[in-house]
């Protein structure tokens, strides 16, 4: 039937960039996946970044330096310096960056504290840029390239010109004796080293750089890159401290236990080898959900007409799918780490549940199957649990619970205030 | 239904925790376990389309050309939220946005409800639909969707563009013997008094002369003097041939503008107008007046598409019957792929009728679409010429008629032999 329709409206929030930036549900899931991933990093950082004791207590006692490839840049920075030191037969010789920059002599999390509020501020930088002209941007990027490639060949450059200039014949930079003056390929060696010094750094901070970028900067191939990194790392680092390779190739790595220990975190719910491993697997999905779900959102928006960004009907809309990801993003990733520890803790509870049956021989061989508790029996037993949780679907209707609460609190609220009569 | 995303979130899962099994990794197999917990709890939230849908169109019928105000109410009258669900109203892809969108991504709570407002732009004339909504639930992490469909459909017939051709006519060389109704003096249906007369039992209550009977005591009636219109008739090719041009430009799109212009304007002076259309077969509706008539011959308008190849022949055999002694006829055609069109129009012209060809020109059209070969062109022109200075030699008045001429300009350029 043919009425009057009315037109779309404009209400005074609307879904255009510079709104949705200062948006409180945008903000909290750019904090949240910051949070993620700083935590997540901190924790990598705290359960690989260490060598091998043996390797440790080898090199202690030698007073020699150690290395292994295990996730800390100071260890290959002190490696490095060492190095150059011997090298130059300088022992005072100190790289580049000074060691409050990099963390180098740091113990712990102090190690990584410093570089990350740089790379925060050169992130924060690199976000104010992005909302610049285009020409503005291409000015700063061509500027920050002139001047590292000054610095690496400028004095180089200069001294060799000059020296050619100067003695008037023509000669090769390199190769030539120190005392002649005229190897001015050593100009070269203080910039390459303070690049190989932020390149080192840049390997270890990939997640952190990478991602800070990609969340603040609304980029999915920094996202991508900031997730990769870490797998690729746990990736190599489980090849390299795998029984079988460390037999024939041990570059030092310190290993995870094989064995879950005795449960005492959570009440009880795992123990302290698996809490990190836990918490790194769950902090790395909020991190990857989090930051993909702003990109998605804002390009959503983005795209949306002219018209329908002034729309009331669409901002609230989009604030309420909004409300409902933070909303998810806390309750179902609570939700994941409580079954992922309560599968993972299975097979206790297995192996308590056939206790009550005392005295039976099947019991008794169950809670002495050792089979039960190691490897193969806690994923197997996990494995029945995250299918017996993934049924529960289909017994407990609480979506429709829930529903009835929401629709309760609706009522309560939507309720006008009783009217005190007064005698 | 599984996403990608999903899928590949299962197999990297497993695969960590087999591998993770494999060199007793703690960590692979606790990353594999979070992986499948999180498609596992993420399944415990389903997403529903149980929606009450309702669209208000701002008209049901409208020209061509004109703006179309929708408005889609969405409710959820479930007790559940609806979860995060993408709504599509899908609108003919003949229409056009133009502002507004026909989409929007919701998330509704229990009796909570949207509207999605926008505006459409219908370019092309004809019965269209507007519906059914599609709606796609996506888990919040686009883990898992499910498509759904509310069969909810509001019918609208765009009629095609009127044009005014008043000026036009009166300049062009068009013959002015129909001049609209010219009153009689007699008695019958018309619109001017001509005299009272006592009332006999049958006669309708409203042209009872309430002030004559309280005056004389004795029921009157007003009688009218009747009204001489003309009728005129309109015959719209609508073969397969007619098609021939892009989807907004073709003989049959300029035709049916023009049919339903002449219409407009014969109706507005109160002559009859009958309509017929030949494709595959004949649609002939009978001349009469008023409002109505022209609310029919435009939804007779809208309807038509190209098909069939039926010959003017059969449709002038068909209807002489019906033609009115001396009455004009209009003949909207191509004058393409018929070898009947001569005759017909010689037979017709020999019957004592006014006849005028309004002819589209065709070979232009195809033109516009594809290349043809100067020579070729040249050579179809010729022939085409030929054929309306013989449709002219039987004392038609023939229009050729161009695509970028509007249809007033091509009706002062009747040619007669």
């Amino acid at each position: 039937m043919a009425e009057e329709v009315q037109l779309q409206q404009e209400g005074l929030t609307t879904l255009h960039l510079r709104h949705l930036r200062k948006k409180w549900q945008i903000l909290s899931l750019q904090v949240l996946a910051t949070i993620s991933l700083l935590w997540m990093f901190m924790l990598i950082t705290r359960t690989y970044g260490a060598c091998d004791s043996a390797v440790v207590a080898s090199a202690n006692s030698r007073n020699a330096l150690y290395w292994c490839p295990a996730y800390d840049h100071t260890l290959t920075l002190a490696w490095m310096q060492a190095i150059l030191a011997d090298g130059m037969s300088d022992p005072t010789y100190s790289l580049p960056l000074p060691d409050w920059m990099t963390g180098a002599g740091n113990s712990g999390d102090g190690r990584y504290f410093m570089p990350i509020v740089i790379i925060s501020l050169f992130t924060a930088g690199w976000v104010a840029l992005g909302s610049q002209t285009a020409l503005i941007r291409r000015r700063v990027s061509i500027g920050i390239l002139g001047v590292a490639i000054v610095y690496l060949a400028g004095i180089f450059t200069l001294t060799w010109l000059w020296g050619m200039f100067s003695s008037w014949s023509l000669y090769l930079p390199f190769g030539q004796t120190v005392s002649s003056g005229r190897n001015h390929a050593e100009h070269l060696i203080g910039p390459l080293t303070l690049y190989i010094q932020l390149f080192i750094m840049l390997l270890v901070f990939v997640p952190i750089v990478c991602g800070l970028l990609g969340i603040w900067n609304l980029s999915k191939r920094m996202l991508s890159w900031a997730v990769a990194w870490p797998l690729l790392f746990l990736g190599f680092h489980a090849l390299l401290s795998y029984e079988g390779v460390r037999a024939n190739f041990d570059v030092g790595l310190e290993t995870l236990p094989s064995q879950i220990g005795e449960a005492t975190e959570f009440g009880g719910l795992m123990s302290p080898q698996i809490a990190p491993l836990l918490l790194i697997a769950v902090l790395f999905i909020v991190f990857l959900e989090s930051a993909f779900a702003v990109i998605r959102q804002i390009e959503y928006a983005f795209r949306l007409p002219e018209s329908c960004k002034k729309d009331p009907e669409y901002v609230r809309q989009f604030e309420n799918v909004m409300n409902h990801h933070l909303v998810h993003t806390v309750g179902v990733m609570f939700f994941v780490w409580l079954v992922s520890a309560l599968a993972i803790k299975f097979d206790d509870l297995i192996i308590s549940l056939v206790g009550l049956f005392e005295g039976n021989q099947w019991s008794e061989q169950v809670r002495e199957s050792l089979e039960l508790q190691l490897t193969y029996g806690t994923v197997i037993s996990a494995m029945v649990f995250v299918v017996f949780v993934a049924g529960l679907r289909y017994i407990v209707p609480w979506q429709r619970i829930i529903g009835f609460i929401e629709v309760s609190m609706k009522e309560r609220s939507e309720q006008p205030a009783p009217v005190v009569e007064e005698f | 239904m599984w996403t990608r995303k999903a899928a590949l979130i299962l197999t990297s899962g497993l695969s960590l925790v087999l591998v993770g099994m494999m060199m007793s990794n703690f960590q692979l197999m606790t990353i594999g376990i979070v992986f499948i917990s999180f498609l596992t709890v993420n399944g415990w939230v389903s997403g529903h389309g149980d929606l009450e849908i309702s669209r208000t169109l701002s008209a049901d019928n409208m020209y061509k050309g004109d703006d179309l105000y929708v408005e889609l109410a969405i409710t959820n009258h479930s007790s559940r939220r609806t979860q995060q669900l993408e709504i599509y109203d899908n609108i003919p892809h003949e229409m056009k946005l133009r502002s507004g969108l026909n989409y929007m991504a919701v998330n509704l709570g229990p009796g909570e409800t949207t509207r999605i407002r926008y505006v459409l732009r219908c370019p092309l004339r004809g019965h269209h639909s507007i519906g059914p909504v599609s709606i796609r639930f996506r888990n919040t992490f686009n883990l898992f969707s499910e498509e759904m469909f509310i069969n909810h459909r509001s019918d609208l017939v765009i009629f095609p563009q009127v044009r005014d051709i008043e000026e036009a006519m009166v300049r062009s060389q068009t013959p002015k013997m129909y001049t609209g109704a010219t009153t009689l003096r007699t008695p019958g249906p018309g619109t001017e008094f001509f005299s009272l007369r006592d009332y006999v039992p049958g006669d309708p209550f409203k042209i009872i002369n309430w002030k004559a009977f309280a005056r004389t005591g004795e029921l009157m009636v007003n009688e009218k003097c009747r009204d001489a219109v003309t009728d005129v008739f309109i015959l719209l090719d609508s073969r397969e041939i007619a098609r021939i041009g892009t989807v907004l430009k073709n003989p049959l799109e300029i035709g049916s503008v023009a049919a339903a212009s002449l219409a407009s304007y014969f109706l507005q002076r109160r002559d009859s107008v009958a309509l017929a259309v030949y494709d595959d077969r004949l649609s002939f509706l009978p001349q009469d007046t008023g409002d109505k008539q022209y609310f029919k011959i435009l939804s007779s308008l809208a309807g038509v598409s190209p098909k069939g190849a039926m010959p003017l022949q059969a449709v002038t055999n068909a209807l002489s019957p019906r033609f009115s002694r001396g009455s004009p006829v209009f003949i909207i055609t191509g004058l393409e792929g018929d070898s009947t069109t001569i005759p017909a129009i010689r037979d017709l012209c020999g019957r004592g009728h006014e006849v005028i060809v309004l002819s589209p020109s065709g070979i232009d059209y195809e033109r516009i679409i594809t290349r043809i070969p100067r020579m070729s062109y040249e050579v179809l022109k010729l022939e085409r010429q030929n054929r309306l200075t013989a449709i002219a030699g039987f004392g038609a008045r023939v229009i050729d008629w161009m695509p970028d001429v509007e249809l007033s300009q091509a009706l002062l350029q009747v040619k007669s032999g």
